[in-house]
């Protein structure tokens, strides 16, 4: 989809900002683009859409190179969002967002479907916001404004540059995720540069790290933390590279699904007996359909006489972790509440699987001794 | 707190209206000496209740009685001072025995300045105690207009005119007519030349970044020059190149012309191979030739549209249009329609004022055409004739309106090149880059990102340029320009406030109107997303 | 014509060797706008540009009291000093000074120098009737008269420059004074009304407040004075308020956090941060006023103003230019000096290198 071949950048007082890059951005992926500041990602960002011109290379989009495409035309297709935003201020959001089906001589009623569609796809209401402006707009509307605005006409292809940069990490998160979603729906071939390596990892399927303007390794997250190339490598995505790599694990790909388990319902004793036979310090406590109600603990089952008067009953969405979470967040939940073993449910709070400490130190032994047997 | 300071201020201002209300020509008198009528009582007791009033707390209460009080103040400092007026020319007779009595007049004096003065602080006071009390902004224009509709009433109605100005101003109405078009013309003259020019060379320093600072200097340096200085120094060069023929000036235009065009051909091609200090250099004598000969067309055309604009008032003041005022008139107002359009949101008015506006410049085209082809026969044998004209005969000479156009045109270039440039150059970088990414043309972006946003900022230029504009062009009565200059000036021989007031204060009430206006369409014209809140 | 005799002028030759040495002075002038890469080659443009001054004592064979030469005067009384005896004074002064100074601040020592040397030079000029003589007589050589015959260019420069200065001084402390007050706490229920006063106050036409002096106060300096002050004072309380109120509040803020009274937050942090504006408002209060005192000739102050409205009104060209060009030069000259100084008192931080 985008293939740059040994682009290179001079800018005109001699600076070498990109030096030889080779590489290729497959269809619907997104591509990061990360290293220290000012090692080239924006500016190699922006060769693609032409607003910095190549030395010497050239890009491939869609197979074309990209200098034989006229620069408007070029970046019409190409969504741009960049982390100071830039919506302008005189538009109203519609007016934002449609800029570029406005460029390309869409239709108004067209422009109009299309422009609802997009805020709400982005989460934003398209009645309550279509007409204010953007000064009107809390740092993260406006951020997905500016994604909005940047999906306009559709494009095929998006270049984002740091675009959650100025935004506070929470309401980062959140948009991290709604994008992840948002990219599902709609698949587009991106570019997404930062410098934040959490944000790379969670976003990139695959990571180009770049140094001095040279790509120093290029490959899946998963590979990068496994297997960082070198010691920059290893130094930038930070010595908690196992303990990241727990990040990219989803917990049904690893969890035990077959969790000790009592009914409500049932008596003491078989509360008992599965603590036992499993050599566990605690059972969970599941409702009719399956829904996590609290749990039991040894001390407790062998003191009381009920099982109602034994289990702790509480909201399983303060005990368990949700099936879909990564390994890492069942990591930070099972240590700030001390527990050895987490429950797992699914999206209703139905008991699927369990997740003990144990295990995950085995992934985490695993995955060393995979990565030493790389690089000894 | 507040409320103690406002009432602390309060009482300094209106306080000062207890100081003698002197009336009558040459000898003053006092409000006390006034004799008789106790009603000037009211005057003093008004300032009194204002003390009162401001040591009340609720704010709404005591901002209506302020702004009550205010009003009345100024409109009775006036009705009163009418009255006492009237009763001392009814006296004069009796009061200043053995002075020779011939038309007596009132004039205003200080003590009723302050009384003036004081009313609109009172009012002003109140005025802002209600917008902190939140009233609702009708009721609010209507607080603030009242007293000033009911003067006005009275003005209109005559009741005023014991006043020497109104005296004046029944005496000269017409010919402050006239003098006001006169100011208007040759101040809106300049202002049109000089937002093309000063927009034009705003948009040059922000497109070249070299030539920026040279432009802002050399424009910084122009308004320097005291404003008569500047119309004595012009004076030179027009006297002249009044007694040039216009043929030769105009054969000089184009060499010129011609001459820079070289040089900036010149420079385009060879501007790698300079020096930095060449290439300064080169620029400023560049800019220079280039100058001279758009200097001398906007001479030329300025006089030129000046006189013909002019033919629209005749001597005895009634309006005449003639041809030619009327086809430039329609142009530009059918220009002016159809550029409004395109900035209105769709609907009907949008419609009507582009058809409007294409219409009318169809018909000005068609117009156009037949008067070619009418007068093309008679102009063939001008051309004769033409080599003999003098560009005094274009209207160009030293004293008059061509030097006090020009000069108006380059003071107002200032603050409209320097805010063009400081509106452009402050657009946010990153919308600029936000509307490259997104595949805008370079003209795109500038009619529909830079333009906008800059926009109120180039407007406050204008504006800052049409008030001084005002101002100064009644010091070009100087050069002989017309206009309210000349009122002042012959004040000043005469000693006479009342010829000064009829010259200075329609100056006033036109800067005012057109400041307003102009923020209107500013107004107008600014998106509601960047406007200041 | 009126009864002010024209003062029968045979065209007097300016001397050609003080029109050489004008040259050259002029060229050095130029020169030392220039950056020159060495320092040393720098000071010697330096001194080279002082050289105007020793212009003046060509002058000197030319001396008598009518073209300015020996208007060397301490208040009314006159020194009696030769002209060109001061002159290589204050010449060899300034090259003293020079050489004390320029090593030392760039910014400010060599502007003002250059600002002094061409003011000395303009002063030299303007002295020198024979010059303006020969100057306007080729400009206008069908014109009757041709310099102004009541009073010299120098003595018309000495008056505007009163007027200006007196003028300022009071402008500047009265309208600094005004814009701080209604910045403070205590006052600031006032500052709308002020600002509404000093917009409106622009409205009003510099002619109008000049000419309604006159039947108020009468002719002569003062009404001048006064309109001078009421118009130059708009721009220095309008950027006075301009510059306080854009000082960052979270800055007074911290200031105040820090234990710091009021007048210290004034004085230590909201005069510093705003003088950049204060400054630039006195600029443009002082260089309106130059331009306000020509016209205070109508209202009979003196100044440069003089010639130019007797030039007007009995349409000798002549006349006009004498008073117009220095009224400009004086103007500009001021302008550039002022510009410096503003830059020089502005603190570091905010100063903003062209
Ligand atoms: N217009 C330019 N001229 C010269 N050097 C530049 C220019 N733009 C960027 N650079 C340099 O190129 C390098 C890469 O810049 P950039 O791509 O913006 O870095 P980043 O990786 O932080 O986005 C930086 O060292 C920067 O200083
Ligand atoms: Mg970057």
């Amino acid at each position: 989809m985008i293939t740059f071949e040994n682009v290179v950048k001079q800018y005109p007082n001699g600076f070498r900002a990109v030096d030889g890059l080779s590489l290729e951005v497959a269809p619907g992926e997104i591509c990061v683009f990360i290293g220290p500041s000012g090692c080239g990602k924006t500016t190699t960002m922006r060769m693609v859409n032409r607003l910095i011109s190549v030395s010497s290379g050239r890009i491939l989009v869609e197979g074309r190179d990209n200098r034989d495409i006229p620069a408007e035309e070029l970046r019409r297709k190409i969504g741009y969002a960049i982390q100071q935003i830039g919506l302008f201020p005189h538009m109203t959001i519609y007016e934002n967002v449609a800029v570029v089906p406005h460029l390309l001589g869409w239709e108004e009623s067209r422009i109009r479907s299309q422009v609802d569609r997009l805020l709400e796809l982005v989460g934003l209401d398209p009645d309550e916001q279509r007409d204010k402006y953007p000064r009107q707009l809390s740092g993260g509307q406006q951020q997905r404004v500016g994604v909005a605005r940047a999906l306009g006409a559709d494009p095929p292809i998006m270049l984002m540059d740091e675009p959650f940069g100025a935004i506070d990490p929470i309401t980062r998160e959140v948009l991290q995720d709604e994008f992840l979603q948002i990219q599902k729906e709609i698949s587009k071939t991106i570019i997404f540069v930062t410098h934040d390596i959490d944000e790379a990892i969670k976003m990139g399927d695959r990571i180009a790290i770049l140094r001095e303007g040279r790509i120093v390794q290029f490959d899946t997250p998963d590979t990068i933390l496994a297997h960082p190339k070198n010691n920059f490598v290893r130094d930038f995505v930070g010595a908690d590279r196992a303990l990241k790599r727990l990040g990219l694990v989803r917990i049904n790909e690893v969890m035990d699904t077959d969790p000790p388990m009592v009914a409500y319902e049932a008596k003491i004793e078989e509360a008992r007996n599965i603590i036992q036979k499993r050599k566990l310090r605690s059972a969970f406590v599941v409702d009719r359909d399956g829904r996590l109600r609290g749990w039991v603990d040894k001390e407790a089952a062998e003191r009381e006489t009920s099982l109602t008067e034994a289990m702790a009953e509480v909201p399983y969405s303060d005990i368990a972790v949700r099936q879909n979470a990564t390994v890492r967040d069942a990591l930070s939940a099972m240590v700030t509440r001390s527990f050895r073993i987490t429950p797992v449910v699914d999206s209703k709070g139905k008991l699927v699987g369990s997740i003990s400490l144990r295990s995950l130190q085995e992934l985490v032994e695993r995955d060393d001794s995979e990565a030493s047997e790389v690089s000894p | 707190m507040g409320g103690i300071i406002a009432s602390f201020g309060f009482f300094f201002l209106p306080l000062l209206e207890l100081k003698p209300n002197r009336l009558a020509s040459g000898i003053p008198f006092e409000l006390l000496q006034l004799g008789g009528d106790t009603r000037y009582i009211i005057l003093f007791l008004l300032t009194f209740i204002v003390l009162a009033v401001a040591l009340n707390r609720t704010t709404e209460t005591r901002g209506w009685t302020l702004v009550a009080l205010g009003n009345t103040m100024m409109f009775l400092t006036l009705f009163l001072g009418a009255l006492a007026g009237a009763n001392l020319i009814g006296n004069a007779e009796t009061l200043l025995e053995g002075v020779n009595l011939r038309n007596p007049r009132i004039l205003p004096s200080a003590g009723l300045i302050l009384g003036l003065v004081g009313g609109y602080v009172t009012l002003f006071g109140g005025l802002s105690d209600l917008r902190k009390a939140k009233t609702p902004r009708v009721a609010l224009i209507v607080a603030a207009w009242s007293g000033l509709a009911l003067i006005l009433i009275f003005l209109l109605t005559g009741q005023f005119d014991i006043y020497s100005v109104m005296v004046e101003f029944r005496a000269r109405g017409e010919l402050l007519g006239n003098r006001i078009v006169e100011h208007i013309m040759f101040v809106g003259v300049a202002l049109i030349i000089g937002f093309v020019l000063g927009v034009g060379l705003g948009l040059w320093s922000f497109r070249d970044e070299r030539m920026a600072p040279i432009i802002l200097y050399v424009v910084g340096i122009i308004q320097t020059i005291p404003s008569l200085a500047l119309f004595g120094v012009l004076l030179v060069p027009l006297a002249r190149l009044g007694d040039r023929s216009a043929s030769s000036i105009f054969l000089f235009l184009l060499v010129t012309a011609v001459i820079a065009a070289l040089a900036i051909f010149l420079y385009r091609r060879f501007v790698q191979s300079f020096g930095p200090r060449l290439r300064q250099a080169f620029l400023i004598v560049t800019a220079l030739l280039s100058a001279v000969p758009l200097a001398l067309f906007v001479v030329l055309l300025s006089s030129f549209v000046f006189r013909s604009s002019f033919v629209v008032f005749t001597a005895d003041g009634t309006v005449f249009a003639s041809f030619r005022t009327l086809l430039s008139a329609m142009l530009l107002v059918s220009i002016a329609l159809w550029l409004i359009s395109r900035y209105l949101k769709k609907g009907l008015l949008k419609r009507i004022m582009r058809y409007g506006g294409l219409g009318g410049l169809a018909l000005f085209g068609l117009t156009l055409l037949l008067a070619v082809g009418i007068g093309s026969s008679q102009f063939l044998s001008r051309v004769d004739s033409f080599a003999a004209l003098t560009v005094r005969d274009l209207g160009v000479s030293g004293i008059g309106t061509a030097p006090a156009v020009i000069a108006l045109t380059l003071y107002s270039l200032l603050p409209m090149v320097r805010n063009t440039y400081a509106g452009l150059v402050n657009v946010d970088p990153a919308i600029t880059d936000a509307g490259r990414g997104m595949g805008m043309t370079p003209s795109q972006r500038f009619f529909q990102i830079e333009l906008p946003i800059a926009f109120p900022v180039i407007m406050a230029g204008v504006r800052n340029a049409a008030v001084s504009l005002v101002g100064i062009g009644a010091i070009a009565s100087v050069i002989g320009a017309g206009g309210l200059g000349d009122f002042i000036l012959s004040g000043i021989d005469n000693a006479s406030i009342d010829q000064i007031l009829l010259g200075a204060i329609p100056a006033v009430i036109l800067a005012t109107l057109l400041d307003a206006g102009l923020r209107g369409l500013e107004q107008i014209f600014t998106s509601p997303g960047i406007k200041q809140v | 014509m009126t009864e002010e005799v024209t003062v029968t002028q045979g065209r007097r030759q300016v001397p050609v060797i003080s029109l050489i040495w004008l040259g050259l002075a002029v060229l050095l002038l130029v020169l030392s706008f220039f950056s020159v890469p060495l320092k040393d080659a720098r000071f010697a443009g330096e001194s080279a540009s002082l050289a105007p001054n020793f212009w003046l004592p060509t002058l000197a064979p030319d001396t008598n009291s009518r073209d300015g030469m020996t208007l060397i005067s301490v208040g009314a009384i006159d020194t009696g000093i030769p002209f060109w005896i001061l002159a290589f004074v204050f010449a060899g002064l300034e090259l003293w000074l020079a050489r004390i100074f320029a090593q030392r601040d760039e910014k400010l020592i060599r502007p003002l120098f250059r600002a002094a040397t061409v003011f000395l030079a303009f002063w030299s000029f303007f002295g020198h009737l024979p010059l303006w003589d020969a100057l306007l007589s080729t400009i206008f050589p069908r014109s009757p008269q041709i310099l102004y015959p009541r009073t010299t260019v120098i003595e018309l420069t000495a008056q505007h420059l009163e007027l200006v200065i007196v003028s300022s001084v009071i402008t500047i402390g009265i309208g600094l004074a005004l814009g701080i007050m209604v910045t403070r706490a205590q006052f600031r229920e006032f500052l709308p009304l002020v600002s509404d006063f000093v917009n409106a106050g622009q409205t009003v036409p510099t002619l109008g407040i000049v000419a309604i002096m006159v039947p108020i106060i009468g002719l002569g300096f003062w009404p001048a004075i006064v309109a001078l002050i009421l118009y130059g004072m708009l721009p220095v309380v309008r950027n006075a308020i301009a510059g306080l109120e854009a000082v960052d509040p979270f800055v007074i803020d911290s200031a105040r956090g820090m234990g710091m009274t009021p007048s210290q937050i004034l004085w230590q942090i909201e005069l510093p941060n705003a003088s950049r504006i204060i400054l630039a408002g006195i600029r443009t209060s002082v260089v309106i006023n130059i331009g306000t005192a020509a016209l205070g000739a109508y209202a009979g102050s003196g100044g440069l103003g003089v010639p130019i409205a007797g030039g007007l009104s009995q349409t000798i060209f002549p006349f006009v230019l004498l008073g117009a060009l220095p009224a400009a030069l004086l103007a500009i000259l001021i302008d550039y000096v002022l510009e410096r100084i503003e830059f020089v008192l502005t603190p570091k931080g905010l100063q903003i290198e062209k």
